[in-house]
């Protein structure tokens, strides 16, 4: 007999006490009509049903022993397409996290159940019993901050999941026709993750909260071919990009405007005289791209407490903030004009939260102030870790709301959240402008860049420009930059104005195993002395 | 209403995949290609660090997926974590919808060779793994950490037991049916020990499916032992060394080797520059002629992929059957994917799969490789791998967690970690010595995650300590 979804519920909620089981929860799979068509479900991922069953885990957990137990639940559905063919993964996950004298359990199935909750609270509980080897330890988890309770949507106007198939199709396929149309065009990587995500938090200090979040990873590259069939170079679109939403963060932008105007600049581009790259140090532009990827593990990865201390060690390595204590406030990133900023409540960032997975209400964090390392993300537990700072400084200990897992399935970690950098109030408004700062140097445009294990030391490679006075001159081959991250940020001239704002997607993966997420930066340009280029094909 | 509906299993049965799979073909119209798979995980973990145990877990995971391709070249594709019957009919369904509205990738193939399907029996499959209870993991953790507490470094580390089982389903176009089932475990362990300011930096690891082959107190003592090696490292000038690369080392060069080698990059003109394993174009046969058959690398390096080979272990899936890739260096396998299969009139040895790979042994022992070296540098590690160029596989990377200079035949200092520019091609045709291939630690995959997306679990790789004449390093990182 298949039970109605919610009789299933109240017939388990009832039964178990009995040591009888119900069937369990199910999140609604997708359906077609009688067309084909898929059925627009709605979810209520504010069911009281789903509260009881992660309230069963998290009492089981306590009752068994643990002094502190938390509880996810996430349904998560992706669309993911790259124009042709589909592919929608959906997935239900429980999991139970459970501190017993200052050791952590967890354990997760993809199961909604009161039976297997509580069988999920015992494990987790009974996995961190296990680690009580040499006696208790200290642990102390920092208050929380905001509302325990309530529900927040991340706001979406066109839900792909509502949406017929076609119109995606047809949004893509467009878009493709036209890059098609222009008359060099050689190939395209037209892929789109649509992502919805309904969790729930519950907690032994009383948290319930619920989210739904809508998220769209896009990403357009396009390659062209000169007229004598060489590689006649290629781009990402930089304004499709990962955003909250759904099918608008795509279909609301002039994306034909804006790959016509890049098209236009590359063609332009190849009247230029191709020169290879001339070693040595030079003055140098990099795009909003380039600083965010630069950002995004320098500033990013590196101000991540659990990394700072050691945690991510055996892992995705540490940083170079090698002893936080001692190091904030006094610790020199960069010149005295930067600013950095991370902040999960910001409207259009691909990391942004009502609360984080430990139920803590984001607060924005002036990590680099002025130049000096001013501020860690912290997490309920990575908040003590540094109190003899914030004490020593005057500043509240407290989770600044950086936790976060990537479904239920997995144990929450602090994860890079968005990140800002400060533009310039006195600012070039537009690349012409920022040029005309350069009498001869390079500009260096969307580079792809990749950091040491322990976030100082980097590599970047894209396209490059020789700059004579003001103006591109010539294209230059095989350019990368080898470059620490204090060199970059300390020998910063100037950042473009606020109006050269743009916001560029960027990802992390870390722990064992590994966990993945997305956060947003919103960068500025910045005009930067003394950068060392190598030919990235030569060999030693 | 079966029990594990109510309460998860560790791992789905033969039976349990059977009665999924048939649950979703009674949704489904029964023309041309389907492919069910039903795969479940479970891991126990434990991580540590700074001489402590962090997290100690249970995961336990189940996904569904099915593909369509009725019109034959238009696949759909949708996967679920949930076994009941209306989530399976869901899937089954979204499949099909997607088949019939995404677009045709081409013109229809002509025609589709039955796959071949492996039955994994049970040569990767370890009672003890599975049973591993989290307590002695926990006890384990403590042990392993103890020296370095006692010797005031700190350590960190990962210790997990795993298994997966599979049950497949696939009816070709002309009617051939066929199903499966496989199941593998897997015990990995790693440790980093490092000094507490940071200065030097020590790793070790090992894998097997059998966790009583796991000498997890060696390997933290391994990286104990790297860490105080490792102390006070000096700058030394970027060049060509000498480079004898450990397993660790060795095997994501192996890996860049093997992940290019598909069939339709170098063969088909309009890919790009058709990748390294393209040879140049054919005006007789008129299309790009790969290099199959010519000698790519050194004779002593043969790669081969064997679902039945414990030292590496896979779980069983169609196309997963035993693949010389490279024998004594000649390139023997270029793999092709389900479409150029089916255009091609070739086997479909699934290409998503090669990832798990074994290097066969060589006779040197590592204390030989130092001994007889009279100038050169010893590396635990790489990391931060970037390809540059791929015609020539160029990439760019990072040393880790141990770098020696070796002088005389003797370690003799520290060395500060380098990046290096190279080609696994250069590498390998400059190869001096080779090793015992042994598993190697290799937790790359985010499996509750990656599944979902790909048919590859899991990419277990044996690979051997190697010695490489003139292996470029271009600068020195700040990086410990």
């Amino acid at each position: 007999m298949i039970l109605s979804r919610r009789n299933v519920i109240k017939s388990g909620a009832t039964l178990v006490g009995a040591g009888m089981v119900g069937a369990p929860l199910t999140a609604q799979p997708a359906k077609l009509d009688s067309n084909g068509r898929i059925i627009s479900t709605e979810f209520d991922i504010q069911d009281a049903a789903i509260k009881e069953i992660a309230q069963a885990g998290v009492d089981s957990a306590i009752s068994h022993g643990a002094s502190y137990s938390d509880a996810r639940i996430t349904f998560t559905k992706h669309i993911y397409t790259g124009g042709s063919n589909p592919n929608l993964l959906e997935s239900m996950e429980i999991g139970i996290r459970s501190l017993v004298d200052g050791y952590w359990g967890f354990a997760s199935s993809p199961i909604w159940h009161l039976d297997e909750a509580a069988r999920l609270g015992v494990s987790a509980t009974d996995q961190a019993k296990a680690n009580v080897v040499d006696g208790p330890r200290e642990m102390s988890l920092s208050k929380t901050t905001g509302d325990k309770n309530g529900h927040w949507i991340m706001p979406v106007k066109d839900d792909p999941f509502k949406t017929h198939y076609d119109e995606i199709k047809d949004l893509m396929g467009g878009l493709i026709e036209f890059c098609h149309n222009l008359k060099y065009f050689s190939n395209s990587f037209n892929g789109v993750t649509f992502e919805k995500q309904y969790r729930v938090f519950v907690s032994s200090e009383g948290h319930y909260q619920t989210q739904i979040f809508n998220r769209t990873q896009a990403v357009l590259h396009l390659g062209f071919m000169h007229s004598n069939q060489i590689d006649g170079g290629r781009f990402k679109v930089d304004q499709y990009t990962s955003s909250p939403g759904g099918i608008e963060v795509i279909r609301d932008k002039p994306m034909r405007k804006y790959i016509q105007e890049e098209y236009d600049i590359l063609i332009e581009s190849w009247k230029l005289p191709l020169k290879p790259i001339d070693v040595g140090r030079y003055n140098t532009i990099i795009d909003q791209h380039g600083m965010a990827k630069i950002a995004s593990p320098t500033i990013g990865f590196a101000t991540e407490i659990d990394r700072a201390m050691g945690f991510e060690a055996n892992a995705s390595g540490t940083s170079y903030v090698t002893d936080p204590v001692s190091m904030l406030g006094t610790l020199k990133i960069g010149a005295p004009n930067i600013n950095i900023y991370a902040d999960r409540s910001y409207e259009y960032g691909m990391a942004t939260v009502g609360w984080d997975d430990e139920g803590v209400k984001p607060i924005s964090t002036h990590l680099i102030k002025n130049g000096i390392l001013n501020d860690m993300q912290t997490t309920r537990e990575g908040a003590d870790w540094i109190k003899d700072y914030y004490n020593t400084a005057g500043k509240p200990i407290e989770s600044k709301g950086y936790a976060l897992s990537q479904t239920a399935m997995s144990a929450p970690m602090s994860h890079t959240p968005n990140l800002f950098i400060e533009p310039n109030p006195d600012g070039a408004k537009n690349m012409d402008e920022l040029r005309k700062k350069l009498d001869k140097g390079i500009e260096m445009k969307q580079p792809e860049v990749s950091l040491d294990f322990q976030q100082s030391t980097g590599f970047a490679r894209g396209q490059a420009f020789e700059i004579k006075d003001g103006k591109r001159v010539a294209r230059l081959s095989n350019a990368g930059v080898i470059f620490r991250g204090s060199e970059i940020w300390g020998n910063i001239n100037e950042f473009g104005g606020k109006e050269m704002e743009l916001q560029v997607d960027c990802n992390q993966s870390k722990g064992e195993p590994k966990q993945d997420s997305f956060h947003t930066v919103r960068a500025v340009p910045a005009v930067v002395r003394d950068v060392t280029f190598v030919d990235i094909t030569r060999k030693a | 209403m079966n029990k594990s509906q109510n309460l998860s299993v560790k791992l789905l049965s033969e039976s349990d995949g059977k009665r999924i799979v048939d649950s979703a073909l009674k949704h489904m119209a029964p023309d041309a290609f389907v492919e069910i798979s039903v795969m479940s995980f479970w891991s126990s973990a434990s991580r540590w660090a700074r001489n402590k145990a962090t997290m100690t877990s249970d995961h336990r995971d189940v996904v569904v997926s099915v593909t369509r391709d009725p019109n034959l070249g238009s696949f759909g594709h949708a996967s679920t974590n949930q076994i009941d019957e209306e989530s399976i009919k869901g899937v089954a369904g979204i499949a099909d919808y997607y088949a019939r509205t995404s677009q045709q990738l081409g013109e229809p193939p002509t025609g589709y060779s039955p796959r071949q399907y492996a039955l994994n029996t049970g040569p990767v499959w370890s009672d003890k793994t599975y049973n591993r209870n989290p307590k002695e993991n926990a006890g384990l953790v403590s042990m392993l950490t103890k020296e370095s507490v006692k010797r005031d470094f700190i350590s960190a580390g990962y210790l997990e037991s795993y298994a997966g089982s599979v049950t497949v389903f696939s009816r070709d176009r002309w009617g051939f049916e066929s199903i499966r089932f496989g199941k593998l475990t897997q015990a990995q362990c790693s440790a980093t020990v490092r000094t507490k300011n940071g200065t030097a930096s020590g790793w070790a690891g090992e894998s097997s499916y059998e966790i009583d082959h796991l000498n997890e107190l060696d390997i933290a003592s391994k990286a104990l032992e790297k860490c105080k090696a490792s102390l006070d490292p000096v700058r030394i000038e970027p060049g060509r060394y000498t480079t004898i690369l450990e397993p660790g080392a060795s095997a994501p060069m192996f890996q860049i080797l093997v992940s290019s080698l598909g069939r339709y990059a170098p063969e088909n003109s309009t890919r790009g520059d058709g990748g390294p394993y393209r040879l140049g174009f054919d005006q007789a046969l008129q299309r790009y002629r790969s290099k199959l058959g010519l000698k790519i690398v050194d004779e002593r390096i043969s790669i081969s992929h064997d679902p039945f080979d414990p030292r590496i272990g896979t779980l069983a899936y169609p196309g997963v059957e035993k693949i010389n890739y490279i024998d004594k260096g000649i390139l023997t396998t270029l793999t092709n994917d389900g479409y150029h299969a089916s255009n091609e009139l070739v086997e479909d040895r699934m290409s998503v799969l090669r990832e798990s790979f074994r290097v066969e042994s060589g006779s040197t022992s590592m204390e030989e490789m130092i001994s007889s070296t009279k100038m050169g540098l010893l590396v635990t590690k790489l990391s931060s791998l970037e390809k540059i160029d791929s015609s020539s596989m160029l990439f760019t990377g990072l040393t880790r967690d141990g770098l020696w200079l070796i002088q005389n035949g003797a370690i003799s200092k520290a060395v500060r970690n380098f990046r290096f520019t190279e080609s696994p091609l250069f590498i390998f045709n400059n190869l001096n010595q080779i090793g015992e291939s042994v598993p190697v630690f290799n937790p790359v995959i985010s499996r509750h995650i990656l599944v979902r997306q790909s048919h590859n679990a899991i990419a277990s790789i044996s690979a051997p300590a190697v010695k490489i004449n003139d292996f470029s390093f271009t600068s020195t990182v700040d990086a410990i």
